[in-house]
């Protein structure tokens, strides 16, 4: 019984790192930068969504909200910082993306204050037993069930839109994107709103199971990013693969040794990272 | 050359010995606050070996810091050895912790070298929090003990200050002259081009983890001492990844390509807060506030000189004499001739 628990909480938070490490992949494929804000974009994702919670915004209003404010603040920081910066090295892009982080995290202790919040889930009060012993928070399923919504709808996106299909040219190939009018710059712009909407997205949602705080982050970002390079930077099967691989393992280890559960992601990472640079699901060097 | 070296370190004694004085009578701020920075220095020199000089990024370099400060601390509370044998363990057990990161890790290339030692950082912070028994969890570990060199225990803030700044000073004299040895030549190299450096016959992946080790070992031995010249406390915060991306700052203002870079960086970001949360106007807000303050302006300075002066304040373009005594314009990508 113990197994079916693991199994509901591991899946759950298996969907939440597999939307994060998207974010992470989208925005790597359409403009080789390695976002490591993308963890405090999540966190603004739930800081916004409990301000507009507390403006008495509708319940089921709040996590597009969010994602749509998260997504301004993504421009943003593509238009100030890394357009300015475009054609610095990979390290030092690297290095600003965590310098971001810095700031957004900073900015967001001094706006919300150390405290942690939580936004009411939209079944409050209303957890189910399935036998003796196992609570099953419905916020679970229906986090599972939007982000495959929203995986769904971005791979839509991706292969059956024009703006999705340019972004994907852009991804294989900068150069002949531009060649055929494609704007580089303007895809990159339009990855990282849309990995701004997807944190955001994300981070609205978790608040009711996950405490949103300025300091949460970190985490956040280190799993999903995590996810991302363990399934293959850039390839969202890739992605899906790794947030599964990871929400499962650590599930498991929190069951065995649970002060140990954040060192799971990233030794796994490092050992693929050693076997297979390209990440599991990824065959592009 | 002979003269500017002297006059250079005459300077540079000098104002180690004087500082405090500055500091205490003229800007009314305690010695205890120049402490830090002595760290900084270390931690910055050595990280300047690594990215400068042979481009091999560690965005993980607080977590051997932190791992040379917590071994330290174990065997000198747990076993109750004396710091003098304390700090010799902590820096070997960096130095070996080294070893077995460096192995794999540098054998990646570009930018998934700086998210392995990213996620290492990342990873061994989280090993301080959650091991509690033998690290004390998120408390740390405290009443740790002086230096004591026979009957002279180093307890007082003066004193304390005097033998980080010592530490310092020697290891800034070491990287100098570790840059400046056939060594450091082949470190510019290896950042030039790696499959040139390899064709004249240097083992490449050899030197790499060489460097990587003596820089980690570095930052091991500025921890340990950290662990018993400070604060007479340790806790995981002090380690976690905004310290290495701090250093990263250091390094990236002060200037990527020399050490002296490299200690201008350290005394900057490292002072500069120290004057300011002394200012009148700032002394009455909240600690915890200012402290977010400091650490978005590190990250604005930092994507600034990213942005705009990616070679940083002591920039290395300018005119030097190569080995064969002419001249020649040192640059990013290594030794050019003019």
């Amino acid at each position: 019984m113990v197994i079916l628990d693991i199994l509901i909480h591991g899946v759950g938070w298996a969907s939440i790192y597999a939307v994060i490490a998207i974010g992470f992949s989208l925005i790597f494929s359409a403009s080789r930068i390695i976002n490591l804000a993308q963890g405090e974009f999540v966190m603004l994702g739930g800081l916004f969504g409990f301000t507009l919670y507390s403006l008495k915004i509708p319940l089921f209003f709040i996590p597009p909200l969010s994602g749509l404010l998260v997504a301004i603040v993504g421009i943003t920081m593509d238009k100030l910082a890394l357009s300015p910066a475009s054609g610095a090295s990979p390290t030092s892009l690297i290095i600003i993306t965590i310098a971001i982080s810095i700031i957004l995290k900073s900015i967001a202790a001094l706006v919300w204050g150390p405290t942690s919040f939580r936004i009411p889930g939209f079944f409050e009060n209303r957890t189910f037993m399935i036998s003796t012993g196992i609570i099953i928070n419905p916020q679970y399923l229906f986090i599972m069930v939007i982000c495959a919504a929203s995986i769904l709808s971005l791979t839509l996106f991706l292969k059956k839109t024009k703006l999705g299909r340019s972004l994907r040219a852009c991804s294989m190939d900068p150069v002949g994107a531009r060649i055929v009018g494609i704007s580089p710059e303007k895809m990159r712009t339009l990855s990282f709103a849309t990995g701004g909407a997807l944190a955001g997205l994300i981070g609205a949602l978790i608040a009711p199971i996950f405490y949103a705080s300025s300091e949460c982050g970190l985490n956040l970002g280190l799993k999903g990013f995590c996810a991302a390079v363990l399934g293959g930077m850039g390839s969202m099967p890739g992605a899906i693969a790794g947030g599964f691989i990871i929400g499962l393992a650590e599930a498991m280890g929190a069951s065995v040794a649970s002060s140990y559960k954040d060192v799971i992601a990233p030794v796994l990472m490092i050992v693929v990272l050693y076997f297979r640079p390209e990440g599991i699901v990824g065959g592009r060097s | 050359m002979k003269k500017s070296f002297i006059l250079r370190w005459t300077f540079f004694i000098g104002s180690v010995i004087v500082l405090p004085f500055i500091f205490e009578h003229i800007l009314s701020i305690s010695v205890e606050s120049l402490l830090q920075t002595g760290f900084f220095i270390m931690l910055s020199v050595s990280l300047v070996l690594l990215v400068g000089f042979a481009g091999q990024i560690s965005l993980g370099h607080a977590a051997f810091f932190g791992v040379g400060a917590y071994t330290a601390a174990i065997v000198a509370t747990k076993l109750g050895l004396s710091p003098l044998l304390s700090i010799p363990v902590g820096t070997m057990v960096g130095a070996l912790i080294g070893l077995f990161v460096g192995y794999p890790v540098l054998k990646l290339k570009s930018f998934y070298l700086s998210l392995a030692t990213l996620v290492i950082g990342i990873a061994v912070y989280e090993f301080f929090k959650a091991a509690d028994p033998l690290t004390g969890g998120e408390i740390g570990i405290y009443d740790l003990p002086n230096i004591r060199l026979g009957n002279l225990e180093i307890a007082s803030p003066l004193a304390r200050y005097y033998t980080v700044w010592t530490c310092a000073l020697f290891i800034i004299f070491l990287c100098d002259r570790l840059s400046h040895s056939p060594f450091g030549q082949r470190l510019r190299a290896i950042h030039s081009d790696e499959q040139a450096a390899e064709c004249v016959g240097i083992d490449v992946f050899k030197t790499k983890l060489k460097i990587f080790i003596f820089s980690v070992t570095i930052a091991a031995f500025a921890g340990a001492l950290f662990a018993h010249c400070s604060y007479g406390s340790i806790e995981p915060g002090e380690f976690s990844v905004t310290l290495s991306i701090k250093v990263i700052t250091m390094v990236v203002v002060g200037g990527m390509y020399s050490v002296y870079g490299a200690v201008t960086g350290a005394v900057i970001i490292g002072l500069l807060p120290e004057i300011i949360r002394n200012l009148g106007s700032f002394a009455a807000m909240d600690l915890t506030q200012i402290t977010h303050i400091q650490d978005a302006l590190f990250g604005v300075i930092l994507v600034i000189f990213i942005i705009f002066s990616p070679e940083g304040i002591l920039s290395q373009r300018k005119e030097r004499t190569d080995v064969t005594g002419k001249k020649c314009l040192l640059s990013i990508r290594g030794i050019e001739s003019p």
